[in-house]
């Protein structure tokens, strides 16, 4: 019996030691690993004029005007954007020393842009453009009129916002 | 899906309202922004104007012995857009002893008259008087005033009697 405590001592961590190997060895047949990968695309959004800032001037401003291309502008963006428009006089010609007023409208892609606030937003977008954007005319409209004689001026802001 | 398209929608209305809030502020600072600017500028020239509803015909006054009593030879519209005003005039072609005349063709004759311009007399430093001085520009319409002729009854030579009045606006 002395004798025998010993065998089974060794038989039993020979089967302890075969129990822990055949999920090893089963392990060693399955194996994997991971590897995370991650990037991201920054959105990158811009919305360019192809008059280059030219000023568009109108020699009478009596006379009226309907539909005059004042830009075209091209929206491109890889996610999604809007684009806005503000003026500084809140759609108005000012004169530089009468301040008077002479009021316009403007239509954006064919669209009548309507300021709240000087404030419009001309696209929503929730997609972003093609490779090569999204070109869209900007017209100005007023009517003739008896104005004060001055000269007058506004600028039109034209802001992409990607989301 | 279409729960996460409405979140992202509502989400992007937010954004929306929040760069529109950035911009009204004069912001439009974020990274992805990006504007243009646009010039615009006109000019409104000066425009002065004097028109007399009458076309320019004749008045005529068949017996002038008979004198007249502010008989309306016309009536004068000023429009003017200057914004520094504009001053109307009147010249007299037969300008005599300091009065506006009716002047015979063949005689020579003189028949002085009075005038009297939005009921007020006109008076004459020479053959130019000034009817109008204004500061301002009219309105869309202009402003539109009487011209009154008188004269005394008498005993006139006989004869055909004539004059012109020339009415004249010149912005300041």
């Amino acid at each position: 019996m002395a004798r025998l405590l010993p065998r089974l001592r060794r038989s039993a961590g020979i089967g302890l030691t075969l129990a822990f190997l055949a999920p090893a060895a089963h392990a060693t047949n399955n194996n994997n690993v991971s590897i995370p990968l991650a990037g991201s695309v920054i959105s990158s959004c811009y919305v360019a004029d192809n008059t280059n800032g030219a000023t568009t001037v109108f020699p009478d401003l009596t006379a009226g005007a309907v539909n005059i291309l004042i830009g075209t502008i091209i929206e491109d963006c890889n996610a999604g954007y809007l684009v806005a428009l503000t003026t500084t006089n809140n759609a108005n010609f000012k004169g530089s020393v009468s301040g008077t007023l002479v009021p316009y409208t403007l239509a954006y892609s064919g669209v009548p842009v309507f300021f709240v606030r000087g404030f419009a937003i001309v696209t929503l977008n929730f997609r972003g453009t093609g490779k090569s954007g999204v070109s869209k005319p900007l017209t100005i409209s007023f009517s003739p009129g008896y104005y004060v004689a001055d000269s007058y001026s506004d600028t039109v802001t034209v802001t992409i916002v990607s989301k | 899906m279409a729960f996460m398209n409405r979140k992202w929608g509502r989400l992007f209305f937010a954004a929306a309202a929040l760069g529109a809030a950035s911009l009204l502020a004069g912001g439009a600072q974020a990274a992805n922004n990006n504007n243009v600017s646009i010039p615009l500028s006109g000019t409104v020239p000066v425009t002065c104007t004097v028109a007399n509803n009458s076309s320019g015909t004749t008045t005529t006054f068949s017996d002038m012995t008979q004198g007249a009593s502010n008989v309306l030879i016309g009536t004068i519209t000023e429009t003017c857009n200057g914004r520094s005003g504009y001053k109307v005039t009147l010249t007299e072609q037969n300008f005599s002893a300091n009065q506006p005349s009716f002047k015979g063709s063949s005689s020579g004759s003189v028949i002085p008259y009075t005038l009297s311009y939005n009921g007020s007399t006109v008076n004459f430093p020479n053959s130019t008087a000034t009817l109008t001085n204004s500061g301002s520009q009219t309105g869309t319409n202009g402003v539109a005033k009487a011209l009154n002729l008188s004269f005394s009854a008498g005993a006139y030579t006989a004869d055909s009697y004539s004059d012109t009045i020339t009415i004249t606006m010149a912005s300041n």
